[in-house]
């Protein structure tokens, strides 16, 4: 029997560090906004990766601060909203963090196939 | 009706999102969170109060996203530990006390440490007492624990209050001057910190200004230029005090400060004008407390007062006096006149800003 919450966190955990790469990964095929990206990772995740409206935001502000991602305001159907592209430098981070990722995943797939 | 009601409900989860994002901080996001809510309602059939609260849900607590994106941007997350809720009609006025999370530990720490101290120190008193019956009184010594408890408490608080509002951490990013003036003048947004002290501190100026005023009338001691004084020195006080609660009750209703009430505020050391001039055309008559005794024992807070003499200052001393008063004259008008060209040019900035 084991403690539901624990396996909960660790989930969270998890996806708090996937989250960025695959911002990064949506953001490297097109610009989208805010809210285009929290409905894209829904949709091509099948839900998994599903990530709470207000844990998008600063993450998305965390990935500007860096200089990973650039803003910009647009007027669309007379309603403003903020587009995010990726920058040089988020690409080059994109491209490292998808390298490490793979070689992670391998690693522990290898441990666990051995299991 | 009811897609002003919806509009209703959205607006009050931004404003609250916005009143837990530091100075400076809320521009731009909220506009986005604002655009961010009108998208997911969209895609669920348009603006109805059933899907802004759906939408709203889905956001998470609006003070928690506020902490989330402030932790971000470098600011450090704030607990509340004091709270006043005032309602009014449909409508809720907040004052709070809050730490930085990086003090919070530090002051839990001191608060057991005093708590700890004034216990033990009390239980030992009491122990005294009753092994030698004729030293003392239990009442008076839970009493003085008890004072003394909240004397220290009110000091540790103020003192991490001060550090937390102090700290780098909590300044705005540098920006370019203009705008970090354009900021200051045009959105001089409050805190709960800021109204909550500032309403404290008024209360506690008022206090202070009706005990001395007190003392100096009952004291029957003392000379007409130390009554004087004292009067001014309450009335001072007195009206500092006043403008500072009003200014925060302005604060809480209006979320800005007052530039005029700033000002206004300033003027309190005005009241000490007369005096001064008194005390410069008659130093001798001017009193000053001393201990006149070398042995002291108090067993209660009046017992001090028993030590206490008020004596006038010795005619060596007047032209120093003189000298002083004069000094304290020159630099109350000075201040003044700066008060006053800086409220000036604030507003004429204001002014050009806002245009």
């Amino acid at each position: 029997m084991f403690d539901k919450s624990i396996i909960e966190s660790w989930i969270s955990e998890i996806k708090r560090g996937i989250i960025e790469l695959c911002i990064l990964a949506l953001l490297r095929k097109r610009e989208m906004y805010g809210y285009e990206i929290s409905k894209e990772l829904r949709s091509l995740t099948s839900d998994i990766l599903a990530i709470e409206e207000g844990t998008l935001y600063p993450l998305l502000r965390r990935l500007t601060k860096r200089g990973f991602l650039e803003e910009e305001w647009r007027i669309v159907d007379g309603r403003p909203r903020k587009y995010y592209k990726m920058t040089d430098k988020g690409l080059q981070m994109y491209r490292e963090m998808k390298v490490l990722w793979f070689s992670i995943t391998d690693e522990v797939s290898k441990l666990l196939r051995g299991d | 009706m009811e897609n002003r009601r919806a509009i209703e409900i959205m607006e009050d989860y931004l404003k609250k999102v916005q009143e837990n994002l530091p100075e400076g901080l809320d521009g731009d996001i909220i506009e986005e969170l604002r655009s961010h809510i009108i998208d997911m309602v969209n895609e669920r059939g348009g603006l109805t109060v059933e899907n802004v609260e759906w939408a709203i849900k889905r956001m998470g607590d609006p003070i928690k996203l506020a902490e989330e994106i402030a932790r971000e941007e470098g600011y450090l997350k704030r607990k509340r530990i004091f709270e006043i809720n005032l309602r009014w009609g449909d409508k809720t006025y907040r004052w709070g006390f809050e730490l930085n999370e990086d003090i919070m530990e530090i002051f839990t720490s001191i608060l057991w440490f005093i708590v700890i101290i004034v216990l033990f120190t009390s239980l030992g008193s009491i122990v005294y007492i009753f092994s030698t019956p004729q030293s003392g009184n239990i009442v008076d010594v839970l009493v003085n624990s008890v004072g003394s408890l909240i004397s220290l408490l009110v000091f540790l608080f103020i003192s991490m209050w001060l550090l937390s509002i102090l700290s780098p951490e909590n300044k705005r990013p540098v920006v370019r001057r203009i705008i970090k003036r354009k900021e200051k003048i045009l959105v001089r947004r409050t805190s709960y910190v800021k109204t909550g002290g500032m309403f404290f501190s008024g209360f506690f100026l008022i206090i202070i200004a009706v005990f001395i005023g007190w003392f100096t009338l009952s004291y029957s001691s003392f000379t007409f230029v130390t009554r004087i004084v004292g009067l001014s020195l309450a009335i001072a006080f007195a009206y500092k005090g006043s403008i500072l609660v009003a200014h925060s009750i302005y604060m809480a209703f209006e979320g800005k400060e007052s530039l005029a009430i700033n000002f206004v505020g300033s003027l309190s050391i005005l009241v000490m004008i007369p005096s001064l001039i008194l005390i410069n055309l008659y130093p001798s008559q001017l009193q000053v407390p001393i201990i006149k005794s070398t042995y002291i024992e108090i067993k209660r807070i009046s017992d001090i007062l028993k030590y206490v003499e008020f004596i006038v200052i010795p005619l060596q001393y007047s032209i120093l006096i003189q000298f002083v008063s004069i000094i304290l004259i020159v630099a109350i008008v000075l201040y003044i006149v700066l008060k006053a060209a800086t409220f000036t040019r604030e507003k004429k900035i204001y002014e050009y800003l806002s245009t």
